[in-house]
């Protein structure tokens, strides 16, 4: 057997358990930044409304919860004004649901690309979270404007300090979002029913988090176990950031922190094993 | 020389019967189904208690190769030889599922060309996308960059998005994007299958520039003339594994005799010696100027050239080809009625010519049978499959973006009919 300096490359059948090529990943760092600017620049092509659109949507979306949450359903905020109160939780939920989408989608959706060129195949996922990314910052300012305007307009709001840890929420939510999603796509590769769960998975995470209603309302002896949700500490952490005024507890971020690291770890471990293989099963 | 790829008992196995169908529901019933003690309702008939193989296949058997620095390598081998999983398997595209495969330098593998293309961007914009998926820095594409556009010729329409590029400039620019990539060893499929043939000209000048640097060229082609004229050396892939690696006349001639069937008349009969008598060795496609080609104008005349060993004189002896379509129909059948060109012992060939303005656009394959009269019938008595193949297109230079007036014509063959009134 031959030294193995003498070749630059050795493919075989085994390969260590977590093997995430991240030399590699880094190796086509250009790549993720031509993918970047190829999804930002073709997003709204051939529409009239263009990047309005990136202003729209969370808008309306909000205005589409403060009708039907608060006037309508008449659920509490806590005191925070209700606009800015969906906005917020709005803000994180759809980052999160979109590096979900991500990452179950990461096989399905790029198999032609994947079946036709090797290259590092987590650099697609990550590219496609900065570009979530930088389509949240661009809320985020919008929401800035919001608030401003609200805190002009007399309404009662205690920024803190902390919300200087606004990226760590984001990294957070983007790790949450990416492994709990490597995960469906690892099984959707050979479950298509997956496909279709996860619209539920979605949606029923959504209501167990505090997004369109404070977790205030929620019976005490319910807490601990909703702790384990980590977008349950991220939300009201950066709701007592915003406002000062949440049901935040520490112990949930430090639960919220362990489920992360864990759907992070099953959901790297099962795409490592899957991409390999999974152009013959799909 | 050095080998720079070492194939070391390479496998890879492809499950039958559950690929892309594995849903949870199909492995509940199966799961039901053992609890009760019934068999897997979902199985194979008969799979069941016998070899746990009967429903797998072997894409690669045992495979071993050296490939060594240089080298213009074809890969040659009926549909489901494994070519193309061999090709994925080098590519890092699919996962051996047993041994290794090792490889000296950077490896570029062109099994698509214009891979991550995206329609609504510029030219310009996906030459620095699709280089980056090829695995070039964007330096590297920055000081690439002009010998690119130039090779591709559409400098003009470098900030056009490429949904307005005709399908002649895309390919042209894929490829110049893959030609330029420098890699130490180049492996390829047929990518310039839709390429004018100026363009196709100018790439096998490219790549023969490259081998002649001392790269290496992996080429994996249906078309038999296209490897001929590519490549130098071939391995004969059958079942998953190598029969042969050699010089490629031999290896395509090799080929040939693999897709020889014959058939027996009756016992015994004094006729069914013809078979021995007479051996094909070699099918040339050649254009007007009897030279060898491997893509053709519509508007030329195709020759086909096959070149016979009479080993012993047979009379009554004919030679017959059929052409069929890509998708194996049959269009046409000819024969040659010339019965007295086996009388003489040695080498000799015929051409039969197919003229100009009678197929349409695509790829065809040749089937060469000889016929032999028994009594007052014609029998065939040997046939060979897939013994040579070409592609035609029509003529368009390409430079232009998207013509509205559609340069492919559907049926299996597109003659020049004449219109009156």
């Amino acid at each position: 057997m031959k030294n193995k300096r003498d070749w630059d490359l050795i493919i075989s059948s085994e390969r260590p358990w977590l093997a995430l090529e991240l030399k590699d990943v880094w190796l086509y760092r250009d790549l993720i930044s031509f993918f970047v600017r190829r999804d930002i620049l073709t997003e709204y092509k051939q529409t009239i409304l263009g990047v309005l659109y990136y202003i729209i949507n969370p808008v309306f979306g909000t205005l589409i919860k403060v009708l039907i949450f608060s006037k309508i359903a008449k659920l509490s905020t806590d005191g925070i004004p209700d606009f800015l109160f969906y906005f917020s939780g709005g803000l994180l939920w759809t980052y999160f649901a979109k590096c979900l989408s991500i990452g179950s989608g990461v096989f399905l959706s790029n198999r032609d690309l994947y079946s036709q060129v090797y290259f590092p195949r987590l650099s697609v996922p990550i590219a496609n979270n900065i570009t979530e990314l930088f389509r949240s910052s661009i809320q985020i300012i919008l929401f800035t404007i919001f608030y401003i305007y609200f805190q002009i307009n007399g309404s009662n709001m205690n920024p803190s300090w902390g919300l200087i840890l606004l990226p760590v929420i984001f990294l957070q939510c983007s790790l949450l979002g990416f492994g709990f999603g490597l995960i469906l796509s690892s099984l959707t590769t050979r479950y298509r029913d997956l496909n279709f769960l996860g619209g539920y998975i979605n949606s029923f995470w959504m209501y167990i988090s505090p997004i369109v209603y404070p977790l205030s309302v929620i019976p005490e002896k319910w807490h601990f176990i909703l702790s384990f949700n980590p977008m349950v500490g991220l939300v009201e952490l950066l709701r007592f950031l915003l406002f000062g005024q949440s049901s935040f507890h520490l112990a949930q971020i430090t639960n919220g922190l362990f489920t992360t690291i864990l759907l992070l770890i099953i959901g790297l471990l099962l795409f490592n094993k899957t991409e390999k293989t999974f152009l013959d099963t799909v | 020389m050095r080998s720079v790829i070492k194939i070391e008992n390479l496998y890879k196995e492809y499950r039958l019967g559950t690929i892309g169908y594995a849903t949870l529901r199909e492995d509940l019933q199966m799961l039901f189904a053992s609890i009760q003690g019934k068999p897997d309702p979902n199985s194979i008939i008969g799979s069941e208690n016998i070899e746990k193989n009967t429903n797998r296949i072997l894409a690669l058997n045992n495979l071993n190769l050296d490939v060594e620095q240089g080298e213009r390598l074809a890969i040659v081998g009926a549909n489901g030889a494994g070519k193309s999983t061999l090709l994925k398997v080098i590519s890092r595209i699919s996962a051996p599922s047993k041994g290794t495969v090792k490889i000296k330098g950077r490896i570029a593998s062109l099994i698509a060309l214009g891979t991550g293309f995206h329609a609504e961007l510029t030219g310009r914009d996906n030459i620095y996308l699709n280089g980056a998926i090829l695995g070039l820095r964007k330096k590297e594409i920055d000081n690439k960059f002009q010998k690119i556009i130039n090779f591709a010729g559409i400098n003009k329409f470098l900030d056009t998005p490429v949904k307005r590029y005709s399908s002649g400039m895309y390919v042209r620019l894929g490829f110049s994007v893959a030609a330029h990539l420098d890699p130490d060893i180049l492996i390829t499929d047929e990518v310039l299958a839709v390429a004018d043939l100026e363009f196709r000209k100018k790439s096998l000048e490219r790549l023969n520039q490259i081998s002649a640097e001392g790269k290496t060229i992996i080429f994996v082609s249906h078309n038999l003339n296209s490897v001929k004229k590519l490549c130098d050396k071939g391995i004969l892939l059958d079942k998953g594994t190598i029969l042969l690696k050699d010089k490629i006349e031999n290896v395509l001639s090799e080929y040939i005799a693999l897709n020889k069937k014959r058939i027996i008349y009756s016992k015994n009969h004094p006729k069914d010696n013809h078979i021995d008598s007479i051996k094909v060795i070699g099918v040339d496609i050649i254009n007007h100027n009897k030279n060898l080609e491997d893509v053709f104008h519509v508007n030329e005349k195709i020759g086909i050239n096959i070149t016979f060993e009479v080993k012993k004189q047979i009379s009554d002896t004919f030679t017959e080809i059929e052409l069929l379509s890509s998708s194996k129909i049959h269009i046409f059948s000819s024969i040659d009625k010339n019965h007295s060109i086996f009388d003489k012992v040695g080498i000799m060939s015929r051409t039969v010519w197919i003229g100009p303005n009678i197929l349409n656009k695509g790829l065809y394959f040749i089937n060469i049978n000889l016929l032999s009269s028994i009594g007052d019938k014609i029998k065939r008595f040997l046939v060979i499959d897939n013994a040579a193949s070409f592609e035609t297109i029509f003529p368009n230079n390409g430079t232009t973006l998207k013509n509205t007036f559609p340069d492919k014509r559907e049926g299996l063959i597109a003659p020049k009919l004449t219109w009156t009134s």
